[in-house]
């Protein structure tokens, strides 16, 4: 792993104080090999993710407004603000 | 009498005999942690106001006659696990002012019990580490063994029940976040199955991992507050009440597996106190029998692999908009940037880092879906073993504490360390770590119980037995 990988790893997190190096995240991959001779089989036909028996869809009043932006930085009241994206 | 020597069901009794009140208890920790955890640095926020006035309900409801089991009871909450109004910070930059607006449903089963929380404990940050020495506000010390680690990533809870500054605490546990620090400050702690407990109002790390449990002095403490807790809540979609599997016949009621993988690489005192534990099991008359679990090798890499995954999905809601450290920059993208390189602290960051590359193009079949591979392999060869045996026993950590600041600059081998404590997480079954003796240096060491999904009872009986045995 370079350091350009590493970068780029960073801004997909939007991260980018190049606090991690390169050599550290090799080492951490190393572990991670270990994985690489497990056999993975492909999926048998009609083999899916079965879902287990789910609660019934009820409504429920939402958590009030203002109380939900108590922790926000920017806010005018009813919504959070952010910097317009051009 | 030292109130704060004490574990949850002696106060209980001295309750209950109205030898000691309510508020008494909560002031003599109150008072102690005052005293004594700038030494240990287990608590990051207390409660004290809050907690006196909650200690004096409990004893209207004890004088009047209402009072059940739990009540007036003090405890300390990890400080990722949301309560109203309180300060929850993570042991981040990033929500170092943040204050939830709801409490999580395992604090309000425990305070609608009557139970007084104290104050808000210290932890590795996000809930990423084996040490809690990654908390933004400076990390705590292990009580039973000064100058080392308390474990992590709830060594603030393991730390503050050694110290006797809390008679018992909520910690979480992802890949045994709850178990190593138990065994590494000489206590009990329970990771239940996954969804017993309810995640709502737990800040996520590993959604499909993560859980809330006790640590306690004694193996019936820890039952106390897991009964309490679990079960069923319609705000976490995940949890469930089950139920435990059939008892077998006496020879499967009676038999406990030593899968052998977890015995290799072992430092010589843990390994010789596992098989002092193994021993004192045969003598309480437990048949004890050596197995495998051909998959334990992969167990660490495909934890790592899975969990910052996940955890770099949980973390992208930190944007500093809606809740958060708030960052600076002229576009929308700036401003995310800055909050979250000023937010989040190195070890959070290399997660992210491995999740992201678990999870890109080119590196998702070798990496993310073997992990996941793994998991199922385990889960299969878990079936297997509990077919035969009722419960597994298992070294809790291959070493006991080191000392603070050893492994930082070595990421890697923290993260070989797990390797006793991620099968039963990838595995979602419970497991308890309780007190297996010291070592020569008198550094705790712990042993592990894992049984069945819901079978969290057997696990608590075999090591209150064990313990009442004489222990090793």
């Amino acid at each position: 792993m370079d350091a350009k990988e590493v970068e780029h790893l960073a801004a997909l997190g939007y991260l980018s104080d190049g606090d991690i190096s390169a050599g550290e995240m090799e080492a951490i991959i190393r572990l991670m090999d270990a994985v690489q001779d497990f056999p993975i089989r492909p999926p048998e036909k009609g083999e899916a993710a079965r879902l287990d028996s789910l609660r019934p869809d009820t409504a429920a009043p939402s958590f009030p407004r203002e109380r939900m932006l108590e922790n926000a930085k920017d806010a005018d009241g009813t919504a959070c603000l952010v910097p317009q994206m051009v | 009498m030292d109130i704060t020597a004490m574990g949850l069901t002696e106060l209980g009794q001295l309750l209950a005999g109205r030898q000691l009140s309510a508020p008494e208890i909560a002031r003599a920790f109150l008072d102690r942690i005052r005293l004594e955890d700038s030494r240990w640095h287990s608590y990051l926020t207390l409660c004290e106001e809050r907690a006196m006035t909650r200690a004096k309900a409990a004893q209207r409801a004890l004088d009047g006659g209402t009072a059940g089991p739990l009540t007036g009871l003090p405890l300390a909450v990890k400080d990722n696990i949301c309560i109203h109004g309180i300060r929850t910070t993570c042991a981040s930059r990033m929500l170092a002012d943040f204050v939830p607006p709801y409490t999580a449903t395992a604090v309000e089963r425990l305070e609608g019990a009557g139970m007084v929380v104290l104050g808000k404990t210290n932890m590795d940050e996000f809930a990423m580490g084996s040490t809690s020495q990654t908390s933004c506000f400076g990390g705590p010390e292990n009580p039973a063994a000064p100058g080392r680690v308390p474990g992590g990533s709830s060594g603030g809870s393991a730390a503050a029940v050694a110290a006797g500054l809390a008679p018992a605490a909520l910690g979480t546990d992802t890949g045994g976040s709850v178990q190593q620090p138990a065994a590494f400050c000489g206590l009990t702690g329970l990771r239940p199955t996954y969804g017993a407990v309810s995640r709502y109002g737990l800040i996520a790390f590993a959604s499909s991992m993560d859980q809330i449990g006790p640590i306690a002095r004694t193996p019936a403490d820890c039952r106390l507050l897991f009964r309490a807790m679990a079960g069923q809540d319609p705000r976490d979609a995940t949890s469930r009440k089950g139920t435990p599997p059939a008892a077998g016949g006496d020879a499967y009621i009676k038999t406990i597996g030593l899968p052998v993988e977890f015995y290799k690489d072992l430092s010589p005192e843990t390994a010789a106190l596992a098989a002092r534990t193994a021993a004192a099991f045969e003598n309480l008359g437990w048949r004890v029998r050596e197995v495998s679990l051909p998959s334990y090798r992969y167990g660490v890499a495909a934890y790592y692999l899975l969990s910052s995954a996940e955890a770099a999905s949980n973390l992208s809601r930190y944007d500093g908009v809606r809740y958060g450290l708030s960052g600076r920059g002229n576009t929308y993208a700036e401003r995310v940037t800055d909050s979250r390189n000023r937010g989040f602290g190195r070890e959070v960051e290399r997660r992210i880092l491995l999740g992201n590359y678990a999870l890109s193009r080119g590196y998702y079949q070798q990496y993310y879906q073997r992990a996941a591979a793994v998991r199922e392999s385990l889960r299969a060869e878990f079936d297997a073993l509990f077919s035969a045996c009722r419960l597994l026993l298992v070294p809790t950590a291959p070493e006991p504490a080191w000392p603070v600041g050893q492994k930082d600059s070595q990421p890697a081998e923290q993260y070989a360390a797990d390797a006793c404590t991620v099968p039963a997480s990838l595995a979602g079954l419970p497991a308890l770590t309780f007190p297996a003796g010291r070592t020569a240096a008198g550094l705790p060491v712990g042993m592990s119980l894992m049984g069945r999904a819901f079978d969290e009872e057997a696990l608590l009986d075999a090591a209150e037995a064990f313990l009442e045995g004489g222990g090793v």
